[in-house]
């Protein structure tokens, strides 16, 4: 991390409206922040845009795939940058939206994703990764203290996974925790065996609570939140499943998402119609690809268009809010899974693994 | 200039039709006032032209489409209602910040605006219960009344000398509601600060450090006498001051948290304009894919998830069929106004222009024939209503040609209204929508604040989803998508 450097009169004029938003402790924590961000496809250059945007020290943008003829990605001039990396070849586009952002675009390939490389990163992003490549760099991640954030768009859906593992955020207090005087209470209560004990278990589960500004009704306290691992949270036996939880949980949308990474990973290939098909036939005595292909209104050329420009938006936009608000440290934390679905227009948060 | 808005309008509808139909990459429909918002909502129902209409605010963002006569229209929520606070709580006992904004705005307009004695920012003898509501001291004949004289008075009287206007409100006031003992059963009294002499001090600002106390009387003494010299040069032209919030000095007198409170700014970031950009085209290829019948969507966006959906979908709401623009040909609008008092200029300003949005209206009296105002400008508008002709319970009918839009107005008297003050009625519901005087440009009316506000709570009541991007642009450039 770069020495702390707090914030300029200029930055103060260009940032202003999210500075009303989140406030200045926040920005400051963003413009002391590096992000690598692996992956220039469609939803690559969502996250690169909204991430220039906000107001980061520095990002990086790597990649170690070229430039194709039928590419569509806002950030890359397609026409002259056939057969150039990426990376590279957005760099031009990515520099005019924030000259005030220290930017760096290299070509890589996944094997050059060391430990010792991620390490000088306050957070990761892998955009369009395949499911082995995002277990490794999480692993490498979880290992270094480092934020890891995967997302992915498989034609109308797709999906983004966050793993700010053992990393504070400032939420908001719950009642009990907002005044001093109520906290001296508890303290003074702390002997009676209820409250004991239930302090003893948050602690036990790593919950640190410290209360830090203690205005009446926004007082806020900073929390340790632990997240699973991607292999971890990816673990789903269907078959423990009962309707209730389907009903309270609606997996529909986790369901796709998990299936085409599944597949993409199977078949070492982007999955086309005939091989989703397959896979739902393979299951057809399975409730939940009904629930699936219902989701999808049973037309499977909508996971395996290219990516719909629309999706990448609003997953992206998910995804860069979630990258702000763990760099920020500013307020709760989406756990741990988004996945959308432009088929009825419905984005779900999962707290994976599904079934606890 | 209204030609130039047209064009501008109905590009805008070309550009969103074109880029709907190539199903590129939209941009939210941000036109900014809610006036310009409703004037494109008339055009698209004239031309049966579906509208995506959409916006964010902070973390929220929505997208709904209006197609005539099939789904709801910008306008079917009716107005929204100011967000008001008790007077007693603003001059007696603020607890926010905002009660402290909207003090500053009235002490602003006390000393250099339009007096207004509603407004009054000294603190009287209304006195809160218990549960913080005005309960007035009937029983020992006290009235309410500001105490001693008003603080025009005793400014002028000082020459606007920033050590008389500080004693006044921050030394003499506060010592006057310490008396009243009722107050502070179950509050923390308040300290009066009385003047330093520290008028030169650290007139240097710098922003976000808690300034000291001299900063403070500092920034006071240099607001109080800019102001006071720009409201004699007004006041000899027989004028007075406007507060704005883009002006620094005025802007003194009451800084950042503040701006966005006094001046209506909710703040809209690049995540969620990207969301809401998705949404309106996913509901876009919707629409095009299944027709203007099928499965229509309204789609939001939230700040944390609801039954665990951060982006969620409902059908789209049927049109209100009382609404006034969209219920189709004969709706008619009860207005209040004070016929005696209103002239027919402000009749067409701020009723007709700001309060029904129509924007070169022809106004005839359905029972005399009369042309009483004309797009054309050849009637006279210095003349009262009731000069005109206008009685109580006279039927006009409003006809705007270039919004293709047409409503039938019944006019109801109220002797107690002031000359710019007015009330929609639609449907025996009275719609409170007093408008400040907006024609000399003044905010007297420190219940604005916050309208906007009301106005998503309000969508967000009938509609469950929020709407509006209440956004003003910075002076200076900025980065936004």
């Amino acid at each position: 991390m770069a020495d702390t450097k707090v914030i300029s009169s200029d930055e103060l004029a260009v940032y202003d409206r999210q500075i009303r938003l989140w406030g200045l402790d926040a920005q400051n924590r963003l413009r002391n922040s590096s992000v690598l961000l692996y992956g220039m496809t469609p939803l690559g250059a969502e996250i690169g845009k909204n991430l220039m945007l906000c107001g980061l020290n520095a990002l990086t943008v790597a990649d170690g795939c070229l430039v194709e003829e039928n590419d569509v990605n806002f950030l890359i001039d397609v026409k002259k940058s056939v057969r150039k990396n990426r990376a590279e070849a957005s760099h031009d586009r990515l520099r005019v939206l924030n000259p005030l952002v220290k930017l760096e675009t290299v070509k890589k390939r996944h094997i050059e994703l060391t430990a010792d490389y991620l390490k000088k990163y306050d957070l990761v992003i892998l955009a369009d990764q395949g499911k082995d490549i995002i277990k490794s760099v999480d692993a490498k991640c979880r290992e270094n203290k480092i934020r890891f954030i995967a997302g992915g768009i498989f034609g109308w859906t797709g999906y983004a996974f966050f793993d700010f593992d053992g990393f504070e955020f400032l939420i908001p207090a719950p009642k009990d925790h907002a005044l001093v005087d109520e906290k001296k209470e508890d303290e003074k209560q702390a002997e009676s065996p209820s409250k004991k004990a239930k302090l003893d278990d948050d602690i036990s589960n790593g919950k640190q609570i410290e209360t830090v500004t203690l205005e009446e009704d926004n007082a806020k306290i900073k929390k340790c939140i632990t997240y699973p691992s991607f292999i971890d949270a990816l673990v789903f036996e269907p078959e423990k499943l009962t309707k209730g939880l389907i009903r309270r949980l609606k997996p529909a949308n986790f369901i796709i998402a998990n299936a085409c990474l599944h597949l993409e990973h199977k078949l070492g290939h982007e999955i086309s119609a005939d091989d989703f098909e397959d896979f739902v036939k393979l299951h057809a005595n399975n409730p939940l690809q009904k629930l699936a292909t219902d989701a999808l209104n049973n037309d499977f050329e909508v996971i395996t268009d290219p990516p719909l420009p629309a999706t990448c938006a609003i997953v992206g936009g998910v995804l860069s809010q979630e990258a702000i608000k763990s760099l920020s440290q500013n307020d709760t934390p989406h756990k741990n899974f988004f996945a959308y679905n432009a088929v009825e227009s419905m984005g779900y948060i999962y707290d994976l693994p599904l079934i606890k | 200039m209204m030609s130039t808005f047209l064009k501008v309008s109905h590009l805008y509808l070309m550009l969103l039709i074109t880029k709907v139909i190539t199903s590129s990459s939209i941009k939210t429909i941000n036109v900014q006032f809610l006036a310009a918002r409703a004037h494109v909502n008339r055009l698209c129902l004239s031309a049966n032209v579906p509208l995506f209409e959409s916006g964010s605010a902070g973390y929220m963002g929505n997208v709904f489409v209006i197609i005539k006569g099939k789904t709801e229209c910008f306008e079917c929520l009716g107005k929204p209602v100011q967000k008001t606070f008790p007077g007693c709580t603003i001059r007696n006992t603020p607890s926010e910040l905002i009660h402290c904004v909207v003090w500053a705005k009235s002490v602003f307009n006390q000393l250099f605006g339009e007096e207004d004695p509603d407004d009054a920012v000294s603190p009287n003898f209304e006195r809160e219960g218990e549960n913080g509501h005005a309960n007035k001291n009937a029983e020992n004949g006290e009235e309410k009344k500001p105490v001693g004289p008003s603080l025009r008075t005793i400014a002028s009287q000082a020459n606007y000398d920033p050590k008389e206007v500080f004693n006044k409100l921050y030394e003499k006031d506060i010592n006057y509601l310490l008396t009243m003992d009722d107050l502070w059963k179950d509050r923390r009294p308040p300290t009066p600060l009385s003047w330093g002499g520290n008028s030169a001090a650290g007139t240097q600002t710098i922003t976000n450090k808690i300034w000291p106390v001299q900063t403070w009387e500092g920034i006071f003494t240099e607001a109080v006498e800019n102001l006071g010299k720009s409201f004699k040069e007004a006041e000899s032209k027989g004028n007075v001051l406007v507060w704005d919030k883009d002006d620094d000095v005025a802007m003194n007198f009451s800084n950042f948290d503040i701006k966005s409170m006094a001046g209506n700014i909710i703040p809209a970031i690049a995540t969620t304009n990207a969301i809401v950009a998705g949404m309106i085209v996913v509901e876009a290829i919707r629409m095009i894919r299944g027709g203007v019948t099928n499965d229509l969507r309204a789609a939001y966006t939230n700040p944390t998830p609801i039954a665990s959906r951060l982006v969620s979908s409902s059908a789209a709401n049927p049109p209100n069929p009382n609404c006034f623009v969209c219920g189709g040909g004969n709706r008619e609008v009860r207005i209040a106004v004070n016929l005696e008092a209103m002239k027919v200029s402000t009749f067409e300003e701020q009723v007709l222009k700001k309060g029904l949005s129509v924007v070169e209206p022809d106004i005839i009296d359905l029972g005399t024939s009369n042309v009483i105002i004309s797009s054309d400008g050849d009637t006279d508008g210095t003349k009262t209503l009731y000069a005109v002709g206008v009685r109580n319970g006279t039927r006009l009918d409003c006809d705007d040609f270039k919004q293709d839009f047409s409503v039938k107005i019944q006019v109801q008297h109220d002797p107690s209204f002031d000359p710019i003050q007015f009330e929609l009625r639609e449907d025996d519901e009275p719609v409170k929508s007093k408008i400040s005087e907006n024609e000399t440009g003044l905010v007297s009316e420190s219940m604005e604040i916050d309208k906007d506000a009301a106005q998503i709570k309000n969508l967000k009541r009938t509609a469950g989803n929020p709407d509006e991007n209440i956004e003003i642009p910075t002076k200076r450039s900025r980065i936004e998508v």
